[in-house]
């Protein structure tokens, strides 16, 4: 017996980013930025240039790399010395991370608080980049990157939010009472989830192949054919930060059985637990982010 | 021509003229670069991504190769708003290649420009500008063309979405659901398959609502739709069809599985705790179930129709309660003559077409007919017959019967002030007396008409005196102060409690008709008479015996001790009553 479904609604992905002026294209500084990291001769003052243009981003820029999040041996005081600390590719992700909770700065009271909202990406975000540290073969400078995918693992749901608030919500209600996880429902309800929106922006904007991979496919990182152990690491992180803490003894509770999933991630239980602490501290100083 | 240019590859004194021409048309930045392969990189670093630009890269000639070369680079002078100008160095031409070249991007390609006059190359380049603003100006517009349907597109989706839900409680609303019931019985015939519908409706919400506010009256409505929503398969369309009523569609199940359902449904909302904020006190929900065998029913509305009412008969059972309708429903078939009634009804009411008809009742000591029962009846021609008051039934059940108590109340009082010589019993409805209207109206008529209070007998149903105990009582002590006297009717027929007949202060007992029709035959019926007579006595009221048919039980009753006999003995219904002698003539017997 086939039941018809009447509530299924005809959209797709690309109507929601390409109908927004604002989602279409990436944030113009970082597009900027990214232009110029992708040139092989660019310098540090041409970086520091084109950031010192917006003094809202210079400051908080500022302010988070003399977070503990970067821990400098002395206060930086110019982006100059900003990008000298952190590093071409992590003053790229800053400036994303800052631009993208700029851009998604309101949503819908009734859905949900947009600072809780970016609290859960927060603590994914410093979890990720605290267990990518962990990993056995790291490759060089993939955590600031493992920090990014954290904290943009659910913008595909802000893109919802943003453009279909009321079919937002009538997911969100289904998730919240049938027990069933939000992308089982939206996939049921629209065809797509939050995380093919997500990847969707990620690809449009033209940000890294990792955070496209990740994003597309951290719900199921099984799934995943590139990039699986930074997309295994994301689900790992995602889980977790589903908790509203750091608490280890709920997060304990929270964490999968998958074994192939840890193998996957390079990372184990004992080693997530054991970065808990870390990753408290770490996610003090990011929550300048928000700010 | 203040824009910047790039001069790219080896150009020779041809680069020097050219960058005099291009300076003495406006050109502030112009840029040297060593190859074509350098562009990009010089570009990335460019601060100037806000403004178009043009490249011009020399080639020894344009082949294949060279339109290779451009290839890559090609996407990125488009996202920057980059033209490119090929000046081909080597005389020649090879119209293969430079087709290629323009269709990959390429805005002209010059040939031998040292050969040609600056100016002219400048003009030129003024047209590749030209074309190349044109081009981002056409790209514009196509996005943002594109960008409007796509919002278009999501904005219709939106309003599609709100047009067939609850803004309330994010359920299918009325509408969308009827447009799923429809579907669901015609795909139902096609495939041979059984609906159910569920129709809900929360007992006690109008009182929620008016005890703790609207907006919690909100909130318990959201709470309800949720519990619903988590008890049900998403499969099965749950939508809020009224104001606190909502509607389930089960596709293909049977009847056993959707009264599982139902059943699960009404536990999970009398579940919902009040939380003493917003949600004040339990509620529960009536729940009326139509299952829809293929080809049942023809329309949404139909089956809605059929739920709706089972969901009445279940709130008409105290509630909280699941009821499957059935067509041979006792209820159901009042409700269809209740339906059946209410127009005639309102139109008899409305052209004044109600009329009384008479039944005598015969004093046994006077041995005289003077006091007549009206009786109310509603014409023939709306479907009314002269021997019972059916549509009174259906009347108090529509809410219509305190119009006509009204009506009834002027009439006979307006007949006895045309009739000195008669006196008259009249029924009341179990709602006469919640009339507000109803005391001042009598104090006036009686006064105006000048008539005897007391030729007026107000007969009220045990069964009625008993639905609104204290507020009868009142209103009957009331109507006694005036003068009017009372009569306990079908008195025995209900919960006879004689704690009744001690607190109601009438002043005759009606007993029920079915103790008289078979009171020669059954010695019980004779016993319990004989008690209510005496008791009647003791408390000094008289008896009315209803129903005689014949001489015998007329004579037997008189030995009883009765002192007022009706019956069609005595005399049907007449429609013009006057003073009679009864029963001279015809000795009671013994």
């Amino acid at each position: 017996m086939t039941f018809i479904r009447f509530d299924q609604v005809k959209l797709n992905i690309d109507d929601l980013l390409e109908g927004d002026v604002r989602l279409a294209s990436p944030p113009e500084i970082y597009a900027r930025l990214h232009h110029l990291l992708e040139s092989p001769d660019s310098s540090t003052a041409l970086l520091a240039e084109v950031i010192e243009h917006d003094p809202a981003l210079s400051a908080r820029i500022l302010k988070l790399v003399n977070s503990s999040l970067y821990a400098p041996p002395r206060q930086v005081e110019t982006i100059s010395e900003a990008v000298d600390h952190a590093g071409a590719r992590g003053l790229h992700d800053l400036v994303l991370a800052t631009e993208v909770i700029q851009h998604f700065d309101r949503i819908p009271a009734e859905l949900e608080d947009i600072y809780s909202f970016w609290r859960q990406s927060v603590r994914c975000a410093v979890l990720a980049s605290k267990l990518a540290e962990q990993r056995k073969e790291s490759p060089p400078g993939s955590n600031d990157s493992m920090f990014l995918a954290g904290l943009l693992h659910r913008i595909g749901l802000l893109v919802m939010y943003a453009r279909i608030p009321e079919l937002a919500r009538k997911a969100l209600l289904e998730h919240r009472h049938r027990g069933l996880p939000l992308h089982v429902v939206q996939q049921e309800l629209f065809g797509f989830d939050y995380a093919m929106v997500g990847a969707a922006l990620a690809r449009r904007w033209k940000l890294p192949d990792m955070l496209c991979t990740v994003l597309a496919n951290h719900l199921h990182p099984e799934q995943a054919e590139a990039y699986l152990s930074e997309t295994a690491l994301i689900h790992l992180s995602q889980v977790t930060c589903q908790a509203d803490s750091f608490d280890r003894q709920v997060i304990e509770s929270l964490l999968p059985q998958d074994g192939a999933l840890w193998e996957t991630a390079g990372v184990t239980p004992q080693a997530l637990l054991a970065t808990l602490p870390e990753a408290q501290s770490a996610y003090g100083a990011a929550l300048a982010l928000l700010h | 021509m203040d824009i910047p240019v790039y001069l790219a590859g080896e150009l020779g004194e041809m680069a020097e003229r050219l960058g005099a021409s291009l300076k003495d048309a406006g050109t502030r930045r112009l840029h040297r670069l060593a190859s074509l392969e350098g562009l990009p990189a010089a570009l990335r670093q460019s601060r100037h991504h806000d403004q178009p630009a043009l490249a011009i890269v020399s080639a020894d000639k344009l082949d294949e190769a060279f339109v290779a070369r451009c290839r890559p680079i090609l996407p990125l002078l488009e996202q920057l708003h980059v033209g490119l100008v090929v000046a081909v160095t080597a005389p020649g031409l090879d119209i293969p290649s430079q087709i290629a070249a323009l269709n990959a991007g390429c805005l002209d390609v010059l040939h031998t420009p040292q050969r040609q006059l600056p100016a002219d190359i400048v003009t030129r380049l003024q047209l590749a500008l030209r074309l190349l603003h044109e081009h981002h100006l056409r790209v514009d517009q196509e996005r943002r063309f594109f960008g409007e349907q796509a919002d278009r597109r999501v904005r219709d989706a939106r309003l599609n979405y709100l047009a067939n839900h609850d803004e309330l409680t994010d359920l299918a609303n009325r509408a969308a659901f009827e447009r799923a019931l429809d579907k669901a019985i015609a795909v139902g015939r096609q495939k041979q398959l059984t609906h159910a519908l569920l129709y809900l409706d929360l007992d006690r919400f109008k009182l929620h609502n008016e005890a703790a506010g609207h907006p919690s009256g909100n909130v318990l409505l959201q709470r309800v739709a949720n519990q619903l929503r988590s008890s049900l398969p998403p499969e099965y369309l749950l939508a809020r069809i009224g104001a606190d009523e909502f509607a389930v569609l089960l596709q293909g199940v049977d009847e056993r599985e959707a009264l599982a359902t139902a059943e699960q449904l009404r536990k999970r909302v009398a579940a919902i705790e009040p939380d003493g904020e917003q949600i004040i006190f339990h509620v529960g929900v009536s729940i009326g179930l139509g299952v829809f065998t293929p080809g049942a029913v023809s329309s949404s509305s139909q089956a809605l129709v059929q739920a709706e009412q089972a969901c009445y008969l279940a709130k008409t059972r105290g509630g909280d309660t699941v009821h499957r309708f059935s067509c041979e429903d006792e209820e159901l078939q009042n409700l269809h003559e209740d339906m059946h009634w209410s127009q005639p009804i309102r139109q008899a009411l409305g052209e004044n077409l109600l009329f009384l008809a008479y039944q005598p009742i015969l004093s046994v000591a006077e041995a005289r007919i003077s006091h007549y029962e009206a009786l109310v009846r509603i014409p023939r021609s709306l479907g009314g017959d002269d021997r019972s008051a059916r549509f009174m039934l259906a009347a108090e059940r529509l809410g219509l019967a305190r119009q006509i108590d009204l009506w009834v109340v002027d009439k006979a009082i307006d007949f006895l002030a045309g009739n000195r010589e008669l006196s008259l019993g009249v029924n009341l409805s179990s709602h006469a007396f919640q009339e507000a209207s109803l005391l001042p109206r009598l104090q006036q008529k009686l006064r105006s008409s000048a008539i005897a209070p007391e030729r007026l007998t107000f007969e009220i149903t045990e069964t009625a005196a008993i639905m609104n105990f204290t507020e009868t009582r009142h209103m009957i002590a009331r109507i006694r102060d005036l003068g009017c006297r009372f009569a306990l009717d079908d008195f025995g027929s209900g919960f006879s409690s004689y704690n009744y007949l001690k607190e109601f202060p009438v002043d005759l007992l009606k007993i029920d008709g079915s103790f008289i029709v078979g009171l020669q035959q059954d010695r019980r019926d004779q016993i319990i008479v004989q008690s209510m007579i005496d008791i009647a006595h003791g408390l000094d009221k008289e008896v009315v015996a209803e129903f005689i048919e014949s001489a015998e039980t007329l004579g037997q009753l008189i030995e009883m001790g009765i002192e007022y006999a009706q019956g069609y003995y005595i005399g049907k219904p007449i429609l013009s009553p006057e003073v009679r002698e009864f029963g001279t003539d015809r000795e009671p017997l013994q």
